[in-house]
C-alpha cells in the first residue's frame, strides 16, 4: 500500500512523538529509582539500589502491597462477574431472535 | 419463551444493584448534603436552606473557577483529539508484526499510578529536572529557566492521563470500518487524502465523539493535575471540591458545588448528546449514502 510515501512517514512519526511524550514520565520513574540520593535531580551521581533495600525493609509498605494484590484480584473478580451478566443480557436483548439464555459464545449462527 | 421473561432482571439484577449501591445512593447523599448548615462546631445541621448555593454564587470567585474548569476541558478535548487521532490511525493503517505490541504499549502507562507519572513531570521540567540539565548541558540557556506551575503544565498532565482514553476509542471506531469501502473509493479514483477526507474521516467520528465525550467528564472531575502540576492560579473545581471537604471539613459547601458540577456536566452533555450526539453522527451518515 502506501507504506512507503512522505505521509505514511509523517504519521509514523508523529506517533513515535506521541510515544515520546507518554512514556517519558515513565522512563524518568524508572530511572530515579536508581538515583542514590535523597531527591530526583539531575544529573544523577552514579547507580545504587539502595531504595530498593529500603523498600524490602520496609513492613507497612510491602503490607500495603500485599492489600493492593489482594484487593485488586477480588475488584477484577467481582465486576467481570456482574459484567459478564449484564452484557450477555444486552447482546442477547439487541435482537429478539436470539433467546437470552444462550450466551454469545455458545450461540450457533 | 413466555417463562424466560424474568432471566433478563435477573441477570441484569447483579449491575443494577451495584450502580444503585454505589452510585445513586451517595448521589443522594450529596445532594441531600447541599442543603445542609454548617456548624461552628460539632456535627453539621440538618436543614433545608439554600444558603450554600448562594455563597457559591455570591461573588465571583467561586464561577470563575467552574468556568475555567470548562475551558480546559474543552481544551483538553481538541488537543487530545488532535494529538489521538493520528496514532489510532497509524494502529489502523499499520501492517507492521508489533501493532500489537503497539497497542499494548498504549495501555502501558495504566500500570503506572497516575500521581507518581504527574509527578514525573516535575523531574522532567523542574528547575533541576531533565530539560534544564540537558540545555544547561549544551550551553543553551545560562540558568534554568522554569516551565512548571502553569496552565500549560496542567493541561500536558491530563493530556498524558487521558490520551490512551481518546486513542483507544477512535482505534475501536476505526477497526469497525469496512476495508473494502477504502478499496472501492480507491477504485474509483479517490486519492489517498480524499478517501480519507470521504470515507474513513466520517466513519470514525462516532468513536472521536465518544472519546470527547469520555474525555470532558474526566477532565472535569480530576483534580490531581492541578493540584501537582499547576500554580495558586490554575485550580479546578474538583480541587475546590477537595479543599473545601478534605481542607475545611466543609462537607455541606463542598456538596453544593458536587451539586452544581453535576448538573452543569449534566446539561453539557446531554447538549452535546442531543445535537452531536453518537447518533446524529450516524444519521447524517446515512443522508449522503446514495
Amino acid at each position: 500500500m502506501k507504506q512507503a510515501s512522505i505521509g505514511w512517514s509523517l504519521i509514523r512519526i508523529y506517533t513515535f512523538l506521541v510515544y515520546v511524550f507518554l512514556f517519558a514520565p515513565i522512563v524518568v520513574v524508572i530511572v530515579l529509582a536508581f538515583n542514590p540520593k535523597q531527591f530526583g535531580i539531575f544529573p544523577m551521581e552514579g547507580v545504587s539500589l539502595r531504595w530498593f533495600i529500603k523498600l524490602a525493609q520496609n513492613e507497612s509498605i510491602i503490607e500495603a502491597f500485599q492489600n493492593s494484590l489482594v484487593l485488586g484480584s477480588l475488584t477484577a473478580v467481582i465486576s467481570t462477574g456482574i459484567g459478564i451478566l449484564a452484557a450477555w443480557r444486552s447482546s442477547a436483548s439487541s435482537s429478539p431472535a436470539r433467546t437470552p439464555s444462550t450466551p454469545c459464545c455458545c450461540r450457533r449462527s | 419463551m413466555k417463562s424466560d421473561k424474568w432471566k433478563p432482571w435477573a441477570l441484569l439484577a447483579p449491575s443494577m444493584s451495584a450502580v444503585f449501591l454505589l452510585l445513586v445512593i451517595p448521589v443522594c447523599f450529596i445532594v441531600v448534603y447541599s442543603f445542609w448548615l454548617r456548624a461552628p462546631s460539632g456535627a453539621d445541621i440538618p436543614a433545608f436552606q439554600f444558603g450554600n448555593y448562594a455563597k457559591f454564587f455570591e461573588d465571583f470567585f467561586y464561577p470563575k473557577i467552574l468556568i475555567r474548569t470548562i475551558r480546559i476541558s474543552f481544551e483538553t478535548v481538541i488537543l487530545c483529539v488532535v494529538m489521538g487521532y493520528i496514532p489510532a490511525y497509524f494502529f489502523y493503517r499499520s501492517e507492521s508484526r508489533y501493532k500489537k505490541v503497539f497497542l499494548l504499549l498504549i495501555m502501558l502507562p495504566f500500570w503506572v499510578s497516575f500521581i507518581i507519572r504527574t509527578m514525573s513531570w516535575i523531574n522532567i521540567m523542574g528547575d533541576s529536572g531533565l530539560i534544564n540539565h540537558f540545555l544547561l548541558k549544551i550551553g543553551l540557556i545560562g540558568s534554568p529557566i522554569s516551565m512548571l506551575y502553569n496552565e500549560f503544565t496542567v493541561l500536558m498532565g491530563l493530556i498524558m492521563y487521558l490520551l490512551p482514553f481518546m486513542v483507544l476509542n477512535i482505534y475501536v471506531s476505526l477497526e469497525g470500518i469496512d476495508k473494502s469501502l477504502l478499496e472501492a473509493a480507491r477504485c474509483m479514483g479517490c486519492t489517498e487524502w480524499q478517501a480519507f477526507r470521504e470515507v474513513t474521516l466520517p466513519l470514525s467520528l462516532p468513536g472521536v465523539s465518544a472519546g470527547c465525550l469520555l474525555v470532558f467528564v474526566l477532565t472535569a472531575g480530576t483534580y490531581l493535575p492541578p493540584m501537582i502540576l499547576g500554580g495558586p492560579g490554575n485550580d479546578m473545581i474538583a480541587n475546590l471540591i477537595f479543599k473545601r471537604v478534605i481542607g475545611t471539613l466543609d462537607w455541606p459547601f463542598g456538596s453544593a458545588i458536587s451539586v452544581i458540577l453535576l448538573s452543569l456536566l449534566f446539561v453539557i452533555v446531554w447538549t452535546y448528546n442531543r445535537y452531536l450526539g453518537i447518533n446524529q453522527i450516524f444519521k447524517s451518515f446515512r443522508g449522503i449514502e446514495p
